[in-house]
């Protein structure tokens, strides 16, 4: 059931997006293209088409994941999502699963419109690019610390993107219940705001706490990041991810049992 | 859409209109009676009140099943004649109750029934 | 003849509002049911509670000996008064939901239907009047076999003649051994079409019954009955 879910789910949500990479992917062969014949004018577009997707591409893809969110759960979709033969926990693993998905995409075409700038603009060559990738696969064999910076890294980028999916969701679904339900969008606004500013609130706390990893041994010691020996605290990751999960626990409960359709 | 009595339960006003086209040579004895979903959806009524109807016509007679081929009505001329007689009973009775309505006495009424030409 | 739906002592309210009053129901199989009562006496709050769109309620609701789940789900086909697919869609797409999330649904007689109705599988949504919106919808809940069909208000803003189709396509078209249940203004027009009826208002059950019985019990039709206890 699952799988056919996230199938429709793609297919509903992946009608806009897909169009802009299409773009993204267009621009940065005619930047390509403006430089092998020098037109200064089709390199220029490019530039300037790229610096806008990067925007565009982020944005979008919020805007698809919050309104599907939305709409297919709290709007007249509503009747048919909240009348399928499936659990309920199913239907949100679902939003979260594609939701994440598109997020994470959406990084990673970010990713690609800074290159493709940098490429079409010379900062960079495809030697250069070659060059760099082989010393990262060495130093990420040889160093330590790049491991663990790397490693750091891309936890952050999951959790956070967790988390943010996490707090929308969530703020959404409070906003259904019987004492928002009046003004859904407003509270969905609000309630995002106002979990937003606990989990600050508590990662503030948390800078103190006294667990991270040394990047220098990659070990995980108890100290905290202000403790100015290459440390970065790993305390605020831990509690992302049980504030994700506590998050996405509320949601499930509260959807379809205290919930309405608009 | 609502060709029928408010009053009267649906499925009598049912065996009416069957009984008179059984009466009227509309169907002819032995032809095959539709199946119920497809009278019930001529009729725009419930299969299951058509049901009722058609059970009640088998118990009067006028209609019987044969197991695997159907429904069929009786082929019987005898019970259809009086069936039609008792139809025609109440056609004049309501003829005449209507006619001392407009004042006539049950002679009079009598007497306009007989003499009564069409076109006249 | 067995129960499909059993309901006990049913209570919700929206605040202080009580929309349903301990209502007590039972529905059998194999019948059309009529649930008449004016605007806001709970008709389509209880169609949303058989349908587990609302659980938020007091009381005991049964579907076939369960409480409404994904396995009722599965066993009931809604058709609510909002239509419910997305402006993007084509019928196509909604047929390829319907046919992976519901077995009992049947791509064929859907099919068929549409063509009765002058529609094919490759229109969208969007560029489609309400009136052969709505239609669709029909189309979809009518080719599942399931054991309960719980229409709101299938008839209302449809033209005569489009509801006399409407009805001959959920009379032949319902599954044998189902229930349908039909929530509807307009008794006057489709109370032949029932088998009961159940009479709500203020969120209480007034009267249940066979509609044949009814008729000769009180020598009115429910049509007549409706307008003399809901008179202002």
């Amino acid at each position: 059931m699952l799988g056919k879910l996230i199938k429709h789910e793609i297919r509903a949500t992946g009608r806009i997006i897909p169009m802009f990479y299409i773009a993204i992917v267009t621009t940065f062969l005619t930047g390509l293209i403006g430089n092998l014949i020098d037109n200064s004018y089709l390199h220029g577009l490019a530039t300037f088409l790229m610096i806008i997707s990067i925007f565009a591409i982020n944005i979008v893809t919020l805007v698809v994941v919050v309104t599907r969110y939305y709409k297919n759960l709290f709007g007249n979709e509503g009747y048919l999502t909240g009348t399928l033969p499936v659990d309920k926990s199913l239907i949100l693993a679902t939003k979260i699963i594609v939701g994440f998905g598109w997020i994470i995409l959406s990084y990673i075409a970010t990713a690609f419109c800074t290159f493709g700038l940098l490429f079409i603009n010379n900062e960079i060559t495809l030697e250069l690019f070659q060059q760099s990738l082989f010393e990262l696969v060495k130093t990420l064999f040889n160093e330590q610390y790049v491991r663990s910076t790397i490693f750091y890294f891309l936890a952050t980028i999951i959790i956070q993107t967790m988390l943010f999916i996490a707090k929308i969701y969530c703020a959404i679904t409070i906003a259904h219940t019987k004492p928002f339900i009046k003004h859904s969008v407003g509270f969905s606004i609000l309630w995002y705001f106002i979990i937003g500013i606990i989990i600050d609130s508590i990662d503030a706390i948390l800078i103190f706490i006294p667990f991270g990893i040394n990047v220098e041994t990659g070990h995980i010691v108890t100290e905290t990041m202000l403790s100015g020996s290459g440390v970065l605290g790993l305390a605020n990751l831990v509690s992302n991810v049980i504030v994700s999960i506590v998050l996405f626990l509320i949601t499930n409960s509260l959807l379809y049992s205290k919930t309405s359709l608009k | 859409m609502n060709d029928f009595k408010a009053h009267i339960p649906i499925y009598l006003q049912l065996i009416n209109a069957i009984k008179q086209f059984i009466v009227s040579g509309r169907w002819p004895p032995g032809t095959r009676v539709p199946p119920v979903r497809e009278l019930a959806t001529q009729f725009g009524v419930n299969p299951n009140t058509m049901q009722r109807a058609l059970l009640e016509l088998e118990r009067d007679g006028l209609i019987f099943t044969e197991r695997t081929a159907g429904r069929f009505v009786t082929k019987d001329n005898d019970r259809i004649a009086n069936v039609r007689q008792e139809l025609c009973q109440k056609v004049i009775e309501n003829a005449i109750a209507e006619l001392k309505n407009l004042g006539f006495t049950e002679q009079e009424a009598n007497l306009l029934l007989k003499t009564h030409h069409s076109g006249s | 003849m067995s129960t499909i739906v059993e309901i006990n002592s049913l209570y919700k309210s929206y605040g202080s509002f009580m929309v349903l009053n301990n209502l007590s129901l039972k529905f059998e199989t194999n019948k059309i049911i009529g649930l008449l009562g004016p605007n806001g006496c709970g008709k389509t709050t209880l169609m949303k509670i058989l349908c587990g769109l609302i659980t938020d309620y007091y009381g005991d609701v049964r579907i076939d000996g369960q409480a409404p789940g994904p396995y009722t789900k599965s066993i009931v086909s809604y058709l609510p008064e909002k239509t419910y697919l997305s402006d993007w869609m084509r019928v196509s797409d909604a047929f390829d939901i319907f046919s992976d999330f519901y077995s009992d649904f049947d791509r064929a007689k859907a099919c068929e239907l549409l063509q009765r109705f002058h529609l094919n599988e490759h229109m969208k949504l969007k560029a489609m009047s309400k009136g052969m919106q709505e239609k669709v919808h029909l189309i979809l809940a009518m080719s599942r076999s399931a054991k309960l069909y719980v229409l709101d208000e299938p008839l209302s803003g449809v033209d005569p003649a489009s509801r006399s189709v409407i009805l001959e396509t959920i009379i032949s078209n319902y599954n044998k051994d189902s229930t349908v249940l039909i929530s509807t203004h307009l008794i006057y027009d489709v109370e032949q079409y029932f088998d009961d009826i159940v009479m709500m208002g203020f969120g209480q059950l007034i009267m249940a019954g066979n509609v044949d019985q009814i008729r000769q019990d009180t020598g009115k039709s429910i049509d007549e009955i409706f307008r003399e206890v809901f008179r202002c």
